[in-house]
């Protein structure tokens, strides 16, 4: 075999940070290649090298049949062959789908094409039906959710059918059913096409399943590398967080405690039916179901994001004011979206100032001056707890790798020390590492009084954090398990078996 | 003919041909010469110099940037053009005077963009910069005089119609040649920005810059050709502007900038860029043509004009802002 990509002792620094440091590997031809690395290990920064966003300080890169290269010039790795599935996306939002995924052309050229419109649609169907997916080609992309936009980039970089297309975190998004069919469809693509993949994922069972092979960045440098079948999950962590990391369970749920969250009768309209639970002072409520299944929108109702049309959520006996959010907040609640790039973030404020953006108020003389000193302290108190890496908490927000973006919404919204917190998918994008450090914090906060839920797609995180797991389906409450010694098998069968009915 | 001329792009055309028959009705209740044909065909030669420009300017507003320069871009087309013909003693067809013009002002635009793209400021900055260049340039080395003598051709442009129609009064109600000249060049903007890899890419580039510049779009060229086109759409404004007056004036058109960008702007083009269209531009400027020359008619003193303009563009931009806002519904985009 050959090698269809060759990527030489590449270094890259921003400012006084090293993201990569002589960091070498080859992609072969008709094999999909695993990266994986925590939070800012770079991964994102060898990606953007490759497709030649950004020029490597040291070192080249080079595909197969063509020259060295280090410096900015994207069209160049487009037409040598090579896709991107950025992690940003890099979407037109006020596009169409079918524009987003066959564009007029690359050119500039003053020549009218009378029917590009048409062919675009045909081009994009083709290329979203190939994902299984039924979005339809005319609809501006702005208007998308996150879960569809993913499904878009994706469909651009295969429709044009590319000698390699690099993946960075392209199932970060999706549900289990999208996820499959990605995976599938990459497979089918290396197998019938002998297209070669650059593969980044933090989901190490997915890369286990579709890698040939393996490079594990640490700190912008190779920790280690080789043919998949060397690894495993656990070794894959080791490497690239180098610490054991132990699957932990909650700690015992509380009893005895008062409740602190009573739902009655909740609806929402199109989405929710009837739903009642209670949720203890202490006690963590995963919420479980496929897309669709109501999951997210009674996480948003809990928190006044979304109009209930009947029924009650009470907050320590008070009801709240359905679809009012700043009563929620008033009333103790925080909602973590599960969006953190369109969500949540002043992009180009410091570090600092976005985790602090949540408690500036508490901090405010009855004067209205700011104490400055205590609101910073407070936000890098959080920062610290859930390990956000930067070299300076003044630096933008935009200078943070994904994962790292994430844990400071994360950081917001706990230096409120709310009593509900309300999590969408709380790691998704992040690394194995800080997974755990974040369900740590979960577990912590649980302990110290506060109520948990969390709605998530990711099974071993609701069995990891959550002392009962609802499971929605078709918008009804369908089972109501103590995870005790609750299997992933035993959880995915429940949240499952419904929709296949259906 | 939504199609043609690309409603997709002009959401807000709805609110602007609301507001323009809105004022029609008020005008009309209260001065019945309002809707007599005379007053009309006056409203359509009035929008015809703007029209150009915000052709022009719609080009730069969907890239993402901004031009401000572009009426000094007008005056110094023009009147060099008209030095330039009146030296050779120029007599053939008006065709040429439009061609160079086109070309002077082609070339000020590209002057534009060159800064843009070298220096990587804010156009708003750039273009302000130019603006006082060019008009500097034009009043210390070109002129300050009116010209009243035009090459030959350019007085029967002046007097062609393309339609004439008696009033009962006696007079004569004539729409102008012009309008025609409106017409064509909106459409080939329309033709550019719909069909041409290079329309398409502009509304890339002003969608997401970013992401252009990974999907290899040649973002510098095309920077060059917006800012190209808006200078010669200025150049042919400027010749038009002086047949029309019958006089090569210094003084004319600028000051005029606000008018066109809010006609733009109504018309849906949004300042962040990506977003508008030619059908709501040529609405947005017959809705301001509409205000600037019937308020009087209307017995509504002339200050007032102003405001009205404001509360226009007031409404014109908060409208799509309020439309996205109360349309998302989707949970997963809340916030
Ligand atoms: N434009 C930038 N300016 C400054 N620092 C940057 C910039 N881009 C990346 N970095 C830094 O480079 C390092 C590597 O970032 P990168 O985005 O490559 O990480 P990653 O492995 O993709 O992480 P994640 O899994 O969170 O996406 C990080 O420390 C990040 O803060
Ligand atoms: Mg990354």
């Amino acid at each position: 075999m050959s090698a269809v990509l060759t990527v030489a002792e590449v270094s890259r620094s921003f400012g006084g940070v090293r993201a990569l440091h002589n960091v070498s590997l080859a992609v072969e031809q008709g094999a999909v290649h695993c990266l994986v690395g925590e939070n800012g290990s770079g991964k994102s920064t060898l990606t953007k090298i490759i497709a030649g966003v950004l020029s490597a300080d040291a070192g080249t890169v080079a595909m197969a049949g063509h020259e060295p290269r280090s410096g900015v010039n994207p069209g160049l790795a487009i037409r040598e062959g090579i896709s991107v599935i950025y992690q940003d996306l890099a979407l037109f939002p006020n596009l169409t789908v079918a524009e987003n995924i066959a564009p007029c052309e690359r050119t500039a050229s003053l020549t009218p094409h009378w029917r590009w419109r048409s062919s675009a649609k045909r081009a994009a169907a083709a290329a979203l039906e190939e994902l299984g997916s039924a979005i339809s080609p005319t609809t501006v992309v702005e208007r998308l959710p996150t879960a569809e936009r993913q499904l878009v980039a994706i469909a651009r970089a295969m429709t044009r059918r590319p000698r390699m297309i690099l993946m960075d975190e392209p199932t970060a998004a999706l549900t289990h059913q999208e996820i499959d069919r990605l995976l599938a469809l990459v497979r089918r693509l290396r197998d019938e096409h002998s297209m070669s993949f650059m593969f980044i994922s933090h989901k190490l069972n997915e890369v286990l399943e579709l890698a040939d092979s393996v490079t594990v960045l640490r700190n912008g440098v190779v920790a280690s590398e080789g043919p998949a079948a060397d690894y495993t999950i656990e070794r894959l962590s080791n490497d690239m967080t180098g610490r054991t990391i132990s699957s932990a369970r909650p700690t015992k749920a509380p009893t005895g405690r008062e409740p602190r969250l009573t739902v009655t009768g909740l609806c929402v309209k199109g989405a929710v039916e009837d739903i009642s639970f209670e949720a203890a002072e202490g006690e963590v409520i995963g919420i479980g179901g496929l897309l669709g299944s109501g999951r997210t929108e009674l996480a948003l109702s809990l928190c006044g994001l979304l109009k209930s049309s009947e029924g009650s959520v009470e907050i320590d006996g008070v009801a709240l004011r359905p679809g009012h959010f700043q009563d929620a907040i008033k009333r103790g609640i925080a909602y973590v979206p599960e969006d953190r790039l369109t969500e949540g973030l002043f992009l180009d404020r410091s570090i600092r100032d976005n985790a602090a953006a949540a408690v500036a108020s508490e901090h405010t003389s009855r004067l209205g001056a700011l104490n400055r000193s205590a609101l910073h302290a407070t936000a890098e108190h959080w920062l610290g707890q859930l390990h956000v890496k930067t070299p300076d908490y003044n630096d933008a927000v935009n200078t943070l790798s994904g994962g790292n973006q994430q844990r400071v919404v994360l950081s917001k919204w706990l230096a409120r020390r709310p009593r509900l917190l309300i999590l969408n998918g709380p790691t998704v994008g992040v690394d194995v590492g800080s997974r755990h450090d974040i369900h740590e914090t979960i577990r912590h906060l649980a302990k110290d009084g506060t109520t948990v839920i969390i709605a998530s797609d990711d099974l071993p995180e609701l069995l990891a954090v959550a002392h009962r797991v609802l499971v929605l389906s078709s918008g009804q409450l369908r089972h109501d398990i103590l995870t005790g010694d609750l299997t992933v098998q035993a959880l995915w069968e429940a949240i499952s078996a419904d929709s296949a009915l259906s | 003919m939504k199609r043609i001329l690309g409603i997709a792009q002009d959401a807000p055309s709805s609110f602007v041909l609301v507001s323009i028959g809105a004022l029609y009705v008020a005008f009309i209740a209260r001065n019945s010469a309002f809707i007599e044909l005379p007053h009309q065909f006056a409203i359509l030669r009035s929008s015809i110099v703007i029209g150009i420009m915000a052709l022009g300017l719609l080009l730069v507003l969907i890239s993402g940037g901004i031009d401000v320069s572009f009426t000094a871009v007008a005056v110094l087309s023009m009147y060099s053009t008209v030095q330039i013909l009146n030296g050779v003693d120029y007599g053939g067809p008006i065709v040429v005077a439009f061609l160079i013009a086109a070309a002077i002002g082609g070339l000020l635009g590209l002057l534009n963009g060159a800064l843009i793209s070298l220096l990587r400021l804010p156009t708003l900055i750039v273009t302000l910069a130019t603006l006082t260049l060019f008009r500097g340039f034009m009043l210390f080395f070109i002129g300050t005089d009116r010209i009243r003598e035009l090459p030959a051709q350019m007085k029967p442009f002046a007097r062609s119609t393309i339609v004439s129609v008696a009033t009962p009064n006696g007079g004569k109600a004539s729409l102008h040649v012009g309008i025609l000249l409106l017409v064509g060049l909106a459409l080939a903007v329309a033709v550019l920005l719909r069909w041409t890899p290079f329309g398409r890419a502009i509304y890339a580039i002003g969608g997401n810059r970013q992401a252009a510049e990974r999907a290899g779009l040649p973002i510098r060229r095309v920077e060059l050709g917006v800012y190209g086109l808006a200078g010669s759409m200025a150049g042919i404004a400027g010749v038009v502007d002086a047949a029309l007056i019958r006089a090569a004036d210094p003084f004319t058109i600028v000051g005029t900038e606000l008018d066109v960008l809010a006609a733009v702007v109504i018309g849906g083009a949004a300042i962040t860029g990506g977003r508008g269209g030619v059908l709501g531009t040529f609405l947005g400027v017959i809705l301001i043509a509409l205000v600037d020359s019937s308020l009087v008619l209307a017995g509504i003193p002339t200050e007032w004009q102003k405001l009205f303009v404001g509360l226009f563009i007031l409404a014109g931009v908060m409208l799509p802002a309020l439309r996205t806002w109360s349309t998302r519904t989707d949970p997963r985009t809340i916030e």
